[in-house]
């Protein structure tokens, strides 16, 4: 069976991919800004005890949120690998293509002027 | 005897505290501790002490109260009296303060400075829930964690936010079932191509109701808004024992001998019921970019009541410390509580695959 290869249509998938890659790269950086650090700290170390203990929630939640956003990471690298591979298969495509016409162009111009 | 009013103070310990406290009832609860701690100025100058003391009183001729606690401008009719700070439990034998004024305001100072926002503005006044007018940096967080999620239940099907919208349009487009498979690109490079994106689709999630950025994040959000909430409700109760303190002594000043919400009570936030919370669905809770109405739908939740008695000034100021204490114990074990509670959602939603 002949496979089937539209560049433009794989160049237009890739195209999606990349705004989706814009897109989540970017909420990725938004969400970032919620790791806590000392915006959920409190005290001023006079009751090292109970500020401790109110900061274990603000450690805990920094720890959870940032092992998220380690797999956003790798959500928004695999969305931009992934526009990569579908842009190269279709310049690949397109460049066969190019050859293969190339080719046959020059096949031609010898019949050509093998004819005259 | 007229009622005793002593001046607001906002400086010493109070300077730094949270808006809550300084905006509340902190100055008033500082102006009656420091007065009630200094005795300098009123010993033996007549016999109608301008503050409450302690007075020890060696005369002969006693015809006002034995030893004890002596309320502002109530005469002591005696030849002379050792006078001590209110503060001084220990006055009977040891003269040194077991009190401090600075001590009144430990609780306060842990429950400053996290940036979880700002409450309506309640000067000299015992409020009876939690208000607040802006998130601050919780709220924003919050936003943004909510923002980043595909999709939101709850959310307007005609406005499902911009992250649903890009992932469904590309699911559409190279799903499993798409068409580009079959009529757009085919053979062993559109296979693998194709596997990789079914990975990516399966650890993403298709169902808008369970998978990964949907459930794991907004659950996270949710524990932070509880957390949000048990710093409010802690501040909630702590700003209104102040408050209650101040009336209680001035009550017992007034020689009443029933403290005055000892029926009643004062509004008290529930600190530990939120924890569990983000497991659950909570109505209004899921619905994005209303951080101000799931917060109070969480003070909702901690609404709650405490009464307070006590007899005598010294022990009115004990009890404070020791209620004072309770309070932070609780929003430890609230805080607690919500450590678990980010840890059973870190270990229940999908892992990205390698």
């Amino acid at each position: 069976m002949t496979d089937i290869v539209d560049p433009a249509a794989i160049r237009q998938a890739a195209a999606e991919v990349q705004a989706a890659h814009q897109h989540f790269a970017e909420t990725r950086g938004k969400m970032a800004e919620a790791i806590p650090g000392e915006h959920l700290m409190g005290g001023y170390g006079k009751t090292g005890a109970y500020c401790a203990n109110l900061n274990k929630f603000t450690h805990a939640f920094d720890d959870v949120l940032g092992q998220f956003l380690a797999e956003e990471d790798k959500f928004v690298q695999f969305l931009q690998n992934f526009h990569d591979r579908l842009q190269q298969a279709a310049d690949s495509y397109t460049q066969n293509e190019a050859q293969t016409t190339q080719v046959f162009s020059n096949i031609a111009r010898t019949l050509d002027a093998n004819e005259e | 005897m007229g009622e005793w009013n002593p001046p607001e103070d906002a400086g010493g310990p109070v300077e730094y505290l949270d808006p809550v406290f300084k905006n509340g009832n902190a100055p008033r609860f500082h102006g009656m501790v420091k007065r009630l701690a200094e005795t300098e100025g009123t010993s033996m100058l007549g016999n109608c002490p301008p503050d409450p003391i302690y007075a020890d009183i060696w005369g002969i001729d006693v015809l006002g109260p034995d030893d004890g606690e002596v309320r502002a401008g109530q005469v002591i009719e005696s030849s002379g009296w050792n006078e001590y700070s209110i503060l001084a439990g220990s006055a009977r034998k040891n003269p040194e303060p077991d009190l401090t004024v600075e001590q009144f305001f430990y609780h306060a100072d842990v429950l400053s400075g996290q940036d979880i926002g700002v409450a309506r503005g309640h000067h000299n006044q015992i409020r009876t829930g939690v208000e607040i007018e802006s998130g601050g940096w919780a709220a924003d967080a919050i936003d943004r964690i909510q923002t980043a999620r595909a999709w939101v239940p709850g959310r307007p099907a005609d406005d499902p936010g911009t992250s649903f919208t890009i992932w469904t349009d590309l699911l559409n487009h190279l799903g499993y079932n798409s068409s580009f498979w079959t009529d757009k690109w085919t053979g062993d490079a559109s296979v693998a191509a194709q596997d990789s994106f079914e990975a990516l689709r399966r650890w993403y999630g298709e169902d808008v109701e369970d998978h990964f950025r949907s459930w794991g994040l907004g659950q996270l959000a949710k524990t932070l808004a509880a957390f949000a909430a048990v710093i409010h409700g802690a501040r909630l109760n702590l700003d209104n024992l102040m408050g209650a303190c101040v009336e209680q002594v001035k009550a017992w000043n007034r020689g009443e001998e029933q403290s005055p919400f000892a029926d009643t009570g004062v509004a008290w936030a529930a600190l530990s019921a939120v924890v569990g919370l983000a497991g659950k669905q909570v109505g209004r809770f899921d619905v994005p970019g209303l951080t101000l109405d799931l917060l109070n739908l969480l003070f909702a939740e901690m609404e709650s009541s405490k009464k307070l008695n006590a007899n005598g000034c010294y022990t009115i100021l004990a009890n404070y410390l020791t209620e004072a204490d309770k309070i932070l114990d609780e929003a430890s074990k609230a805080a607690s509580g919500l450590v678990d509670d980010v840890h059973t959602i870190r270990s229940s939603f999908t892992r990205l695959p390698e």
